[in-house]
């Protein structure tokens, strides 16, 4: 009898710590690109820039997904190398002394619910903090999470306006060859452990 | 002179049309962004091991479109650092050439 109860108690708190490992959040290394666009009245400007990231996801809860991304200033190119240098420089994303554009998430809500059998999917809001040369403004945007077993893929799209972060450049250029606007495309993917 | 102020016209209006069959851009692309939605002949093209190649496009994992990931080599020719200055000189010397062959005619004229 004394031995059934023990037992049962094991098995009990076998099973809670196994549950709550198969719940806890998983570490979650991405890797993936960013688009942008520029688009003023003189010229439009495409570009890429390369985004990584480390974040913790709980596919049960997404509301606790934690971390930060970020993407190399050095990384990026808009197929002219004179403008990938002036982009870099001190007037514009000034790389020397803020090498890195980075998002950190702080808070995540779920605006449509997982759905799917193989491939889940889930609409979200995701808002953080960005920061761009060395200015840290807080932002929201939309964003699309889906995952398949542990591979999960993160899309989201958001504008960036460039006074907020004291982007200059040279006078009269921004607004005129450079949109005051940027709009960026993010698309992450990475395997959580 | 005259015959060479001619020439200098039309490789002006030749490098304009250049630049404005490339595309008309602001400035010289030397590199073209990667493909929005990746090319395949065979699904090993698109790089992912689960990848899928479809009726010649890639397509990821979770069955999505695969945009590529590399810069394409390129040479579409920009107003400001390529066709305006080399427009601009070619017409400014024509310009030169004419304004002398003019002046030139001008004193045997006279």
């Amino acid at each position: 009898m004394k031995h059934t109860a023990i037992r049962a108690t094991l098995t009990a708190a076998l099973m809670f710590v196994a549950g709550s490992a198969l719940a806890a959040p998983k570490s979650l290394a991405v890797k993936g690109q960013a688009d942008w666009i520029s688009d003023a009245p003189v010229e439009k400007i495409v570009g890429t820039a390369d985004g990584e990231g480390a974040l913790t996801i709980d596919f049960d809860d997404l509301t606790s997904i934690k971390g930060t991304i970020k993407m190399p200033v050095a990384s990026m190119k808009s197929g002219n190398a004179q403008r990938d240098d002036h982009l870099k420089g001190e007037e514009w994303l000034d790389a020397a002394n803020h090498p890195e554009i980075t998002f950190e998430v702080t808070a995540v809500k779920i605006v449509e619910a997982p759905t799917g059998d193989a491939i889940k999917e889930a609409k979200v809001e995701v808002a953080g903090k960005f920061t761009l040369r060395g200015v840290t403004t807080e932002l929201t945007a939309p964003a699309t999470l889906k995952w398949k077993g542990d591979k999960v893929k993160v899309e989201t799209a958001f504008q960036v306006k460039l006074a907020d972060y004291a982007v200059k450049g040279k006078q009269g250029v921004v607004g005129n060859k450079v949109g005051e606007t940027i709009d960026v495309k993010v698309q992450l993917k990475g395997v959580a452990k | 002179m005259r015959a060479g102020a001619a020439i200098c016209v039309v490789l002006a209006l030749g490098v304009l049309g250049y630049w404005a069959a490339s595309g008309m851009h602001f400035a010289t692309r030397t590199e073209i962004p990667p493909e929005e939605h990746l090319s395949c002949a065979t699904a090993a093209d698109c790089g992912g091991e689960d990848d899928a190649c479809t009726d010649g496009k890639c397509f990821d994992d979770f069955g999505d479109p695969k945009p590529g990931t590399e810069w394409r080599e390129t040479f579409e020719l920009g107003i400001i650092d390529g066709a305006g200055p080399a427009a601009g000189g070619l017409l400014g010397l024509a310009g030169l050439l004419f304004f002398l062959d003019r002046r030139k005619r001008k004193a045997a004229a006279s």
